[in-house]
């Protein structure tokens, strides 16, 4: 139950704001040769 | 104290850096909207975001949309009155679902080519009446109620004026998605994502820290007759029939309109499927927090920290503003409704796309250019409002909404969609499936309501037929045989 509580903790703060860093460096190849 | 006198406390106590949080976050969404309008060509690029969405957008747009209120509070609620099963039972059936689903339909569908909703793919094996039965279901099931619902209980719980305060989350909402589409939609997901995960992450460590660590778990009732802490078993005491119908449930991740669309909008197949398996760690880790939330709200009410008679639906508010300092409580309210406003802006797409694309499109005397379906889904995203709050009023409770909503959608399209992934199927098969779900899942709702009787321990209608309590709820375990049943006829009797 603890351990699953930091785990959680861990994805739902690093783990989420990682994955907006990665949207971000994301977000010129998504668009790329579309909206350039 | 009493869940008012907290609330009232916290409301008066919002600081000016809580309200710039919120309001500072509105106007980037209308910012946004505003923005993106400018660059929508066509209704592929407004309807699916040009199927340019990579997996980061992807996983973010999957777990913030698929989260509304009735979902968090729902989980917390569960885990307030019977524990951990919150999460073992009532959530733990979809992450085994979606994994299936990732695995087994993502990529398929996406190498089909040429679709962009879920009626197109009844259509492609079916036929035109199958795909207005399916389209009707899809409607029926994105309309926004739930997550409106939601947020009237929040704005409420707030102290806050429902109805001024819902009129202006739903005109942000509706603002970007009108002149944004799915792009405007998407990306605002991103940040509403990171709003309702850190929002989280943050309160958990520090409500935990407020209930006195670990220890809480002691305070926690313990079952007269067994002596066991029912809150810390996987099953917490429920019957069995219960189980069953949360476990069904997880079955609408097979048909549910907002995955196909953003499968159909990912920029190939590996995307979507990358986006759905990270997506299960971070959907698993928000509910494993909102229960553990829901059980620190039930040790503090044990604890007299809480109000004793506080109700569950209240759990993670009251325990959120009770805890968070300043400058967090405004963090958590944009957190919450963050969840809330991205399932508003997918689904109200979602069932404007239903009515303009999946039924009137096909059904027009003539070909509709794309400005004209792309303008008229605009319009229907105002409708769908309407339709929404008329339609919230049918029902009593939020739960109640959902069922229905979630049962129609299975009983109508689950068989023939998997039937058409995964089989060679005949014409018939697909209308006399769905119509006989549909038909079989609106008699068992008419038989229990007007033959059984309200259980006020249980909040639902139940019908005791030979011995055997049928709840309302297991509508869809019924309806799905009988779907079945009418796949299998139509695969003998149609013609190939």
């Amino acid at each position: 139950m603890e351990l699953g509580t930091w785990i959680a903790v861990i994805v739902l703060g690093p783990g989420a704001l990682a994955v907006f860093v990665w949207f971000i460096f994301d977000v010129r190849k998504m668009f790329r040769g579309r909206w350039e | 104290m009493a869940l008012p006198g907290i609330l009232s406390a916290v409301n008066a106590n919002l600081h000016g850096i809580d309200w710039g949080i919120i309001v500072g976050y509105v106007l980037a969404m209308m910012g946004l909207g505003a923005y993106l309008s400018t660059r929508i060509k066509g209704f592929k690029d407004y309807f699916l975001a040009g199927g340019m969405l990579t997996t980061p957008i992807l996983i973010c747009t999957l777990v913030s949309t698929y989260y509304e209120l009735d979902v968090t509070f729902g989980t917390s609620e569960s885990a307030y009155y019977y524990g951990v099963v919150a999460w073992t039972w009532l959530n733990r059936p979809y992450y085994i679902a979606i994994i299936l689903a990732a695995i087994l339909l993502a990529g398929r569908l996406k190498k089909m080519g040429g679709l962009m909703t879920l009626p197109d793919l009844l259509e492609k094996h079916y036929g035109l009446p199958t795909r207005i039965v399916g389209a009707a279901a899809c409607f029926i099931y994105s309309l926004p109620i739930t997550a409106l619902a939601g947020m009237t209980v929040m704005f409420t719980l707030l102290g806050w004026n429902p109805s001024v305060a819902l009129a202006l989350a739903v005109g942000v909402c509706v603002v970007y998605t009108v002149m944004g589409g799915l792009w405007a939609d998407a990306i605002s997901d991103t940040v509403q994502f990171v709003l309702m995960c850190v929002s989280m992450a943050v309160a958990i460590p520090i409500a935990l820290n407020w209930v006195g660590g670990w220890q809480f778990v002691e305070h926690l009732p313990v079952d007269e007759a067994t002596g066991v802490r029912q809150h810390l078993t996987a099953t917490g005491g429920l019957r069995p029939g219960i189980i069953i119908a949360w476990t069904i449930g997880a079955l609408t991740v097979f048909v549910e309109p907002a995955f196909y669309q953003r499968i159909f909008a990912a920029r190939d197949h590996r995307s979507i499927i990358r986006a759905l398996l990270v997506g299960i760690v971070l959907w698993a880790s928000y509910d494993w927090g909102v229960t553990m939330i829901g059980l620190i709200a039930r040790s503090a009410a044990e604890q007299g920290l809480l109000d004793g008679d506080l109700e569950g639906k209240h759990a993670l508010v009251a325990v959120c503003l009770q805890t968070l300092p300043l400058g967090l409580k405004g963090l958590f309210i944009g957190g919450v409704l963050a969840a809330a406003m991205s399932s508003v802006d997918s689904y109200s797409l979602l069932a404007s796309g239903n009515v303009v694309y999946d039924i009137a499109r096909p059904l027009w005397p003539r070909p509709l250019s794309d400005r004209a379906l792309v303008i008229a889904t605009r319009i229907g995203i105002f409708g769908v409002m309407l339709v929404a709050v008329a339609a919230s009023l049918a029902f009593d409770r939020i739960t109640d909404a959902w069922v229905f909503m979630s049962g129609a959608l299975a009983s109508v399209v689950f068989v023939p969609v998997m039937g058409a992934i995964w089989l060679k199927p005949r014409r018939a098969a697909g209308l006399l499936s769905s119509s006989l779900g549909l038909l079989t899942f609106i008699v068992f709702h008419v038989l229990v309501r007007f033959n059984g009787s309200y259980d006020d321990e249980y909040e639902s209608w139940s019908w005791t037929v030979g011995g055997v309590q049928l709840w309302r709820e297991y509508a869809a375990i019924a309806a799905l045989p009988m779907s079945c049943l009418g796949f299998a006829l139509g695969q003998m009797v149609g013609r190939k």
